[in-house]
């Protein structure tokens, strides 16, 4: 009886953990895109629904810090 | 093939600035000036969604633990709010796009997991409706892009498939009709032919849908034409409003996000249509030959050229014809004019005047 539990305990705990490597196996392409505003140009990354290799979660927005983009620019 | 591309690129830009229309327009100039002063609530950011109803400009906010939605209303003079929870029963699940279908009611996307909501926003009612092809969801929506009858919803679509797939654009809705009695989707349409057969990147596949009674015009930022559909998704008119300022050639895609969306950029795009209930603006983002930076695939390089980019305005009369059109600066550096935030004040369409003069307010411009 203790031998059947171990085995369906380790077969509980493999299932959860291939399930949840397959589900974070579905990836989405980012898109970039610049948006113009009353301070500034900024360029936003979003997550699509397209698949790809760059990120896991459609539909999140992210607008990137251009210093970092500009630095080299300016910084010379 | 890269240098037969630029080559066609710079002799359609070439000629950029003479208009390729038989009758005189009149140039658009600024008008009337309308401060929107957001006081005590957060000004709309990159993830914000936005849209014009009834004389009203809205907005959503990503609070930490709830959606935040804020109209002005032009008529009284005052904003609203109310506050959306992200979890619970009556949780809107995910940050998404929310945008006004009628004076109460709110459509909001939740992307990846192929179902949408209508809230309810006077009953604090909700309803989530589904796809059954677990792949589709919402596309990108703006307050034009919906078509709501009482019982069918129409809406912009993606469709989850790899742009790389040769079949992409002959397969993937962009546009759906959903019946939300029978929780179906009855009917959609795809990208217009001329693009069915060949391989794009997302930034050149962009697209704007405004509704117009029952009639659905298409936009894309990389095609001449403006492609009117009925509520059967059956194309019904395509209307050429072309500027040399944009070049339609397909630079393909590069397999770097960032190339694809220079690229694309660099010939200019339609970015975006809108419609004042009166008049129809075809808008165009481009940067002047001289500006272009010398090497096309360098990010910082081409950020920085951007400071010089131009915004186009194209006015339309109701069956797009070219009616009159202004050339302005597209940057806060020059005190430009851009469409990520407009809004439509007593039938009349405002543009973002990108000139900040206080942290808490933002100025808009009538064109005439």
């Amino acid at each position: 009886m203790k031998k059947l539990f171990s085995f369906l305990f380790a077969f509980t705990l493999l299932f959860t953990v291939s399930g949840s490597a397959i589900s974070q196996s579905t990836w989405y392409e980012i898109e970039y895109t610049v948006k113009t505003t009353s301070s500034g140009i900024y360029l936003v990354t979003t997550c699509t629904e397209i698949p790809g290799v760059a990120c896991n979660m459609p539909g999140s927005v992210h607008r990137s810090d251009l210093g970092a983009v500009l630095g080299p620019v300016f910084g010379g | 093939m890269r240098i037969a591309f630029v080559f066609l690129v710079v002799i359609s830009l070439a000629a950029c600035g003479r208009e390729d229309t038989l009758t005189p327009l009149s140039g658009l100039k600024i008008g009337d000036t309308t401060a929107l002063r957001f006081k005590n609530i957060p000004l709309p950011n990159e993830r914000s969604s936005f849209g014009t109803y009834s004389n009203s400009f809205y907005f959503t906010y990503d609070h930490l633990d709830s959606l935040g939605f804020y109209r002005y209303d032009f008529e009284q003079d005052v904003w609203e709010s109310l506050f959306l929870p992200l979890d619970g029963p009556n949780g809107i699940k995910k940050y998404d796009d929310l945008v006004l279908v009628n004076d109460t009611l709110v459509i909001h996307g939740l992307k990846g997991l192929a179902s949408f909501q209508l809230i309810n926003l006077k009953s604090n009612q909700f309803s989530t409706f589904r796809f059954l092809d677990t792949k589709m969801g919402l596309g990108k929506l703006t307050s034009s892009s919906i078509y709501f009858d009482g019982n069918t919803l129409g809406f912009p679509m993606s469709y989850s498939k790899s742009n790389k797939d040769e079949n992409y654009t002959k397969e993937v809705p962009i546009y759906g009709f959903y019946d939300i009695t029978s929780s179906k989707l009855v009917s959609s349409f795809g990208f217009p032919e001329e693009f069915h057969n060949d391989i794009y990147s997302l930034n050149f596949l962009h697209r704007d849908f405004v509704v117009e009674g029952a009639v659905i015009h298409l936009s894309m930022d990389k095609s001449h034409f403006i492609y009117s559909y009925n509520l059967n998704g059956e194309l019904t008119r395509k209307t050429e409003v072309r500027s040399s300022c944009v070049s339609v050639a397909n630079p393909g895609t590069s397999g770097e996000q960032s190339r694809d969306m220079i690229s694309t950029m660099l010939g200019g795009i339609y970015s975006s249509l809108l419609f004042d209930g009166n008049f129809f603006y075809r808008n165009v983002f481009y940067l002047p030959e001289q500006f272009k930076p010398d090497d096309s695939n360098n990010l910082p390089m081409f950020i920085n050229a951007l400071e010089n980019v131009k915004f186009k305005v194209i006015k339309l009369d109701q069956n797009f014809a070219k009616i009159a059109e202004g050339d302005f600066y597209g940057a806060a550096s020059k005190k430009g004019l851009g469409d990520n935030l407009y809004f439509v004040k007593n039938g009349v369409m405002y543009f973002w005047l990108l000139n900040k003069l206080t942290e808490d307010e933002e100025i808009f411009v009538s064109l005439n």
